[in-house]
């Protein structure tokens, strides 16, 4: 097979999949999650910084990534622009995960304020990766508008419910023609493979990987998963029939007695 | 000489120091430690809005105004 980058921003990355950097049990299995997920980006929180601890967080890091901030956390565009413009300042990166929820419970993006921040970041020269629900105009209206990549749910953050409206995402998919992540929701590792399977551009993740019993082990799962499902969607998946087709030729078989 | 010692409002408490003239890169150092303050990326906003590490030196603090200090942590 040719080679299959990735094109983010005009970079070049082998992975398909990006990982969070939360919920890990220890910074050793965090760091040893992502180096066996072979993943090149990883998102990263803007926080208030902690006097308490003298230790930075990108210090603990054991190899070099692309970093991503997001916006976790916040419900106004106001406070979102904010946080990504902080994060400009102290990452040096224009790419920001724009995360703008409604509520806490579920966590779900609210459409309406994400769309305007989505405007006002784009405008602020920002690579908006969007966090987003999985309805396809939405999806559509966020392409149009110049995100970097458009990153829908399957389901609710941190659920592992996986894949809710495969429907919506073939959709999703037909009608988009730009980088589409799949972000939130993931449980399994065939939840990963199934979403590249339907030819979706990458994986966000993060809860999956780090509040299963083996993360590290996990992580190499998931990246697994990835390759096998993009392996499989570039293959050209066989289309299905309501009828049996035979793969042993009749041809040349004994007499039927 | 009035007294100088204030009270400023930085990530969510309060801060007192004195300063003369306050500026903000004055009330970070006083603030963080300046190991912190050199190796961290931190970023800075005063009253919700952005302040560049450039122009920290020139951007004038009143006592109300509400700083926040930030730099990247673990996240999902």
């Amino acid at each position: 097979m040719k080679s299959d980058y990735l094109v983010i921003d005009g970079k070049k990355f082998n992975s398909r999949l990006i990982m969070g950097t939360s919920l890990y049990p220890n910074l050793d299995v965090m760091n040893k999650s992502l180096e066996i997920s072979e993943t090149q980006i990883i998102t990263v929180a803007i926080r208030r910084i902690n006097l308490s601890s003298k230790a930075n967080f990108l210090d603990q890091l054991n190899k070099q990534y692309s970093f991503l901030p997001n916006t976790a956390g916040c419900f106004t565009q106001k406070e979102a622009i904010l946080t990504a413009e902080l994060a400009r300042e102290t990452l040096q990166t224009n790419w920001i995960k724009l995360e703008l929820i409604s509520d806490k419970e579920m966590l779900l993006p609210d459409p309406i304020e994400l769309f305007d921040a989505c405007k006002s970041l784009v405008k602020k020269k920002f690579r908006v990766f969007v966090y987003c629900s999985d309805d396809p105009i939405l999806c559509k209206r966020l392409e149009d508008l110049g995100c970097e990549i458009v990153m829908p749910l399957i389901s609710p953050i941190g659920s592992g419910l996986g894949v809710r409206n495969e429907h919506n995402l073939e959709i999703i998919r037909r009608m988009c023609s730009g980088k589409i992540f799949i972000d939130a929701g993931i449980g399994k590792p065939s939840d990963a493979a199934k979403i590249m399977e339907m030819g979706f551009d990458g994986v966000l993740l993060n809860s999956s990987v780090a509040r299963s019993l083996d993360p590290i082990s996990m992580a190499n799962a998931m990246k697994l998963a990835i390759i096998s499902g993009r392996l499989g969607y570039k293959s050209g998946i066989i289309e299905k029939r309501k009828m049996a087709s035979e793969s042993t030729s009749f041809k040349g078989k004994i007499s039927n007695f | 000489m009035k007294n100088l010692k204030n009270k400023y409002f930085i990530n969510g408490k309060n801060f007192i120091c004195e300063l003369k003239e306050p500026c903000l890169e004055d009330l970070i150092e006083n603030f963080l430690d300046k190991s912190i303050l050199n190796e961290s990326k931190i970023a800075v906003a005063v009253n919700n809005q952005l302040i560049e590490r450039c122009k920290w030196k020139k951007k004038k603090i009143n006592f109300q105004d509400k700083i926040e200090i930030v730099a990247p942590f673990f996240g999902g």
